[in-house]
C-alpha cells in the first residue's frame, strides 16, 4: 500500500516536471532573442544615425551622497539594411546576445546632415533577457554605454560648468559644482565591452574625429584625431541601498 | 570525546561557511556605483578648480560663483568664462558708535 503511494507520487512528480519543462519552453527564448535583436538594431542606429544626449551632474560639498547624475538619450530613425549576423541564446541564464551590422552608402543623420558613409560596415552587439534576476549585468552594461555617450559628447561638443567656490587663504573648496550638456553625437563606435570582477560593466567607445570629419565633408578643428573613452555602469546604487 | 569531535568539525564547517559568505557579501558590496560616483566628483572638482584659477583677480579669501563653457583642445580642457561673481572676505573694524551711509542706486544715477 505504502509502496503504491510512493510510485504514484513519483509518477506525479515526473508528469509535473515534464509539463513544467514544456511550459518553460514556451515563448521565453523567442522573446529574449527578439529583444536582443531589437537592442542591437537600436545600438546601430545610435552609432550611425546618432542620438541626442541630455546630461546633468551636480555635487554639493564634494560628498558622494550629495551627488546626482542623470543622463537621458533619445533616437528615432527608419533605417533599412540592418543585418542580424549572429544570435546566441543561453538556455540556463535566459540571456541572448545579438550582433547586428549595417553597410550604407550614405545617410541623413540626426542633425539632418548627409553623411557619405562610403559603405563602411558598422557593427554593434546587444544583450537581452526576459528573466528579471538576470537583468542586473545587462542594465549595468547599458548604463556604461550611456555613460560612454555622455563622455564622448562632453569631449567633442563641450559642456557648461556652473559652480560656487570658497577661497580661504588661496585654497579653493568646491561648494557646489554642476555640469550640463545637451547635444547630439553620431559615428561613435564600441571597441570593447565587458564586466569587471566586481560586476560593474565597462564600454570602450571611440570616435574617429578625422574620419567623422571626412564622412561629413567638414573639418573638425581643435580636437585629437581619435577620442577614446571608457563608460562605466553599476548594478547597485550604493547610496540608495544605505538610505 | 567521540561525540565532541564530529560536533567540533560541524561547528568549524559552519564557521568557515559563514566567513566565506561574509567575504562573498563584501565583494558583492563593491559591485555598486561608489567608485564611479567618486571618480565623477573628482573630475568635477578638478575642472572647477582649474576654471576658478583662470580668474585674474582671485581674492585671498571669499566666494566665487562661476559659469563657464568647457571644451577640449588636444585632450586638455579650455574654459570660456561667461559669468563670474566674486565676493571677497573683508576684515576690518566695525564701529558700533557711529553712523554709516549707503549709496543707493537712485543716488548713483542722479549724481553728476
Amino acid at each position: 500500500m505504502n509502496l503504491k503511494h510512493v510510485y504514484a507520487f513519483i509518477i506525479f512528480l515526473v508528469i509535473t516536471g515534464v509539463f513544467a519543462t514544456l511550459a518553460i519552453a514556451g515563448n521565453k527564448k523567442i522573446m529574449t532573442t527578439r529583444a536582443a535583436q531589437v537592442l542591437a538594431e537600436r545600438a546601430l542606429i545610435e552609432s550611425v544615425y546618432g542620438l541626442k544626449v541630455r546630461s546633468s551632474e551636480e555635487v554639493q560639498d564634494l560628498v558622494a551622497a550629495n551627488f546626482t547624475g542623470k543622463t537621458e538619450t533619445k533616437t528615432s530613425a527608419t533605417i533599412g539594411g540592418i543585418k542580424i549576423e549572429e544570435v546566441v541564446y543561453d538556455t540556463k541564464k535566459d540571456v541572448a546576445k545579438a550582433t547586428a551590422s549595417l553597410e550604407l552608402d550614405q545617410i541623413t543623420n540626426i542633425d539632418g546632415q548627409i553623411v557619405d558613409l562610403k559603405n563602411k560596415v558598422f557593427r554593434r552587439v546587444a544583450f537581452a533577457t526576459s528573466t528579471p534576476s538576470q537583468a542586473g549585468p545587462l542594465q549595468a552594461l547599458r548604463a556604461a554605454e550611456i555613460d560612454g555617450y555622455k563622455q564622448l559628447v562632453k569631449r567633442v561638443v563641450g559642456f557648461t560648468l556652473e559652480s560656487q567656490t570658497t577661497v580661504e587663504n588661496y585654497i579653493l573648496t568646491s561648494d557646489l559644482v554642476k555640469a550640463k550638456v545637451l547635444a547630439t553625437i553620431y559615428l561613435a563606435e564600441v571597441t570593447e565591452f565587458g564586466w569587471e570582477e566586481s560586476g560593474n560593466a565597462f564600454v570602450k567607445m571611440v570616435l574617429n574625429v578625422k574620419e567623422a570629419g571626412d564622412l561629413l565633408g567638414q573639418t573638425i578643428v581643435g580636437e585629437d584625431d581619435m577620442i577614446e573613452i571608457t563608460g562605466a555602469g553599476a548594478q547597485i546604487d550604493d547610496f540608495r541601498e544605505k538610505s | 570525546m567521540n561525540i565532541k569531535t564530529p560536533f567540533k568539525k560541524y561547528m568549524m564547517s559552519i564557521l568557515s561557511l559563514t566567513i566565506g559568505l561574509s567575504f562573498a557579501g563584501l565583494s558583492l558590496g563593491s559591485a555598486g556605483n561608489k567608485e564611479i560616483v567618486e571618480d565623477s566628483i573628482q573630475e568635477l572638482d578638478t575642472l572647477n578648480k582649474q576654471a576658478v584659477q583662470q580668474l585674474p583677480e582671485l581674492p585671498q579669501s571669499g566666494t566665487v560663483d562661476l559659469k563657464a563653457g568647457v571644451t577640449y583642445q588636444d585632450g586638455a580642457p579650455t574654459f570660456d568664462i561667461f559669468k563670474e561673481h566674486i565676493i571677497p572676505d573683508k576684515t576690518e573694524d566695525i564701529h558700533l558708535d557711529q553712523g554709516y551711509s549707503i549709496q543707493s542706486e537712485t543716488q548713483r544715477r542722479t549724481q553728476p
